[in-house]
């Protein structure tokens, strides 16, 4: 054989063997299991971490603003068969990770991009609570052109002008009607919480009325927000040194006692005349407080405290504690989270210095009309 | 070249021999190899297809034929499943990105063709800032007009059962799995855009960051662990469906028994399974 044939040969054998040994190379093992496709990608799409995790996932640590939540009109409920609601996410953001402990696990989609958007709860663990109901709000019940007829829907500018949705609704459960209270929680008997109101007289006064401004009144005081306030300090959602110590050791049924003695005492009507409220307290106060607190400071809704003729110092430590965050409410937070330490100064002594024996509850709610569609 | 018998040792007879016979046994050495080859696959095959949890514990693709159902009814153009997509999948922000996104119909008293909005033209939408940074919702714009009818129609990707997109893929980076759901490998995708252009229903997009295509995957990373896609988690009217048409009691089997749906651009052939009630026949 010639040399030029057999090097031609040679040639073409090596091409033949690298082109083979690089097809099974560079084509991946998983190639061709399923079809002209990576296998392996399947499952590693598959196995992207979800980041909307349902209210459920909220349940397990926020009951309170899960049982508003599904008892109001924005709870998930099955019409035609079909799922209907807002969910937390839909408006608290995706809670991914929330909430983070330590360093974030990582996987392959976080992208320093990603990382760095606080939305995805990966650096700062913390859900985002929208700040601007008037924003958001609209995204749903705004009337424009396109929205079915079954949503409810307001034109903005002409529902509220420039208020903020939450003055009147509560986002978790935006219809009119506040957190009604369980049944067993109201029962209790006066003349039992008389007997055990003994330690409770050192500092709130044997009649209700507190013996220092810093402490509340009880007398007169609606028994369901007494009861809330107990169990409050007893499970160490609401902060204070003694009260938690006081709270830990009671039962529900002395709560229940406690609370139904307090509220059957006649309130104590202040002897000082009432002050004027510079314009702007006047205003917060006319467009948020007297929706729940009512008119005259005396609330007409069971889980609403009574404002007349409390402690002053009492009042502004609460509205300042409301606007720090130090205790939280979801509608008290949004409201006092707008007010300057001047205006919960001027509320305090206005609230502090009403008489509320004179009038009637006067609900400014009632004027509002639900929804105009 | 020399003619001389003597000096040749090779002839015409014994080259052609010679010649035969290499070409045998390369063409039987490539057949020995390449059986080698697919017997190596088939193997890798047995095993994947062996194990039915696949691609998660409890998960057998085999038994899910996933499907989407859109009531265009009751979409109140909220936007929330869009930005939901984004935040689940990692979309870019921009207006120019979709997975999944809302367009409306507008028919105003006469005119003859429908005014569209579409969420992927900044022009036709508002900032809102209530959600997201940078967020949309629809404007009011034709609040002073008179309106015959309007309506929103939410699009996604129509996971077709033919899909023109998985045909034209030069790599094999796209594909339809088993259960329905035409996915991308990303890592496999060299950019080249064919599949965003064969789209028929401007599905697909190209995503410049990661220099790869992007579509819908009806989040099977959620699917696939027994929740929901995002959208349809967020969807706070009902106007989204998903299931699994194999189960007769899922949402999307009782979605379809329940209403006359029809899908978009049945006279290209591509099978769509994402089905609307309540569209226009404007809507392509």
């Amino acid at each position: 054989m010639p040399k030029h044939v057999v090097r031609l040969l040679v040639l073409l054998a090596a091409f033949a063997v690298i082109a083979i040994a690089a097809k099974i190379y560079f084509v991946p093992r998983s190639y061709w299991v399923y079809g002209d496709y990576r296998a392996k990608s399947v499952s590693e799409i598959a196995s992207d971490a979800p980041m909307y995790r349902g209210s459920k996932y909220c349940q397990s640590c926020h009951h309170r603003e899960f049982s508003e939540w599904s008892t109001g009109v924005h709870r998930i409920m099955r019409m035609d068969g079909r799922r209907v609601g807002v969910i937390c996410e839909d408006c608290h953001g995706p809670a991914g990770r929330h909430p983070l402990v330590g360093k974030p696990p990582l996987v392959a989609k976080d992208t320093h991009e990603r990382l760095m958007d606080a939305r995805y709860n990966l650096v700062t663990g913390k859900m985002r609570v929208p700040k601007n109901s008037l924003a958001l709000c609209p995204q749903c019940h705004q009337k424009i052109a396109g929205r079915p007829a079954m949503m409810p829907q307001v034109v903005m500018s002409v529902h509220a002008g420039k208020q903020q949705c939450i003055a009147c609704h509560n986002p978790h459960t935006p219809g009119i009607v506040f957190p009604a209270v369980a049944k067993e929680m109201l029962a209790g008997l006066p003349a039992t919480g008389k007997a055990a109101s003994t330690q409770c007289a050192a500092c709130h006064g044997a009649s209700g009325t507190s013996i220092s401004p810093a402490f509340p009144n009880l007398a007169g005081q609606h028994r369901a927000y007494l009861v809330a306030a107990l169990e409050d300090y007893k499970t160490g959602k609401r902060k204070s040194a003694i009260m938690n110590a006081v709270a830990k050791p009671l039962k529900k049924r002395d709560i229940s006692n406690l609370a139904a003695y307090f509220a059957s005492l006649p309130r104590q009507t202040p002897t000082t005349p009432e002050v004027t409220a510079s314009t702007d307290a006047r205003k917060a106060q006319e467009e948020a407080c007297q929706n729940c607190h009512g008119g005259n400071g005396v609330s007409q809704f069971a889980s609403v405290p009574d404002l007349a003729g409390q402690k002053e110092a009492y009042l502004a430590n609460a509205l300042n504690a409301y606007h720090t965050g130090a205790r939280r409410e979801s509608l008290m937070s949004r409201v006092a989270h707008y007010l300057t330490t001047t205006d919960i100064k001027e509320l305090a002594a206005y609230y502090a210095h009403l008489s509320a024996a004179a009038k009637t509850p006067l609900p400014r709610h009632a004027e509002v009309r639900p929804n105009e569609r | 070249m020399s003619d001389s018998p003597d000096t040749n040792p090779i002839n015409r007879r014994s080259f052609l021999k010679l010649a035969g016979a290499t070409a045998a046994v390369g063409a039987t050495a490539v057949e020995a190899l390449n059986a080698l080859v697919e017997k190596a696959a088939a193997s890798v095959a047995t095993e994947a297809r062996g194990t039915p949890s696949f691609p998660t514990p409890g998960y057998d693709w085999t038994k899910h034929r996933w499907a989407f159902g859109v009531d265009s009814n009751l979409c109140a153009g909220c936007l929330a499943c869009v930005e939901a997509c984004k935040l689940e999948n990692g979309v870019p922000k921009d207006p120019h990105h979709f997975r999944t996104w809302v367009e409306r119909y507008v028919y105003l008293e006469g005119e003859q063709s429908p005014r569209v909005d579409s969420e992927a033209n900044a022009g036709d939408i508002a900032a809102s800032n209530a959600r997201f940074v940078e967020p949309y919702r629809y404007d009011d714009r034709y609040a002073d007009k008179k309106l015959e009818k309007s309506f929103f129609v939410p699009k996604l990707c129509n996971h077709c059962s033919r899909p023109p997109c998985v045909q034209v893929c030069p790599v094999g980076a796209t594909y339809r799995t088993e259960d329905g759901v035409v996915l991308i490998d990303q890592d496999y995708c060299i950019g080249c855009r064919y599949c965003v252009q064969a789209c028929p229903y401007g599905a697909r997009y190209f995503n410049e960051q990661l220099g790869v295509a992007d579509k819908c995957t009806w989040c099977y990373h959620r699917i696939t662990k027994g929740l929901k896609p995002a959208c349809v988690e967020v969807c706070c009217h009902g106007a989204r469906v998903f299931g699994d048409l194999n189960d007769p009691e899922s949402d999307i089997s009782r979605f379809l028994r329940d209403n006359r749906v029809e899908v978009l651009k049945p006279e290209i052939g591509t099978h769509p399974n994402v089905y609307y009630v309540g569209i226009d026949k404007d809507v392509r």
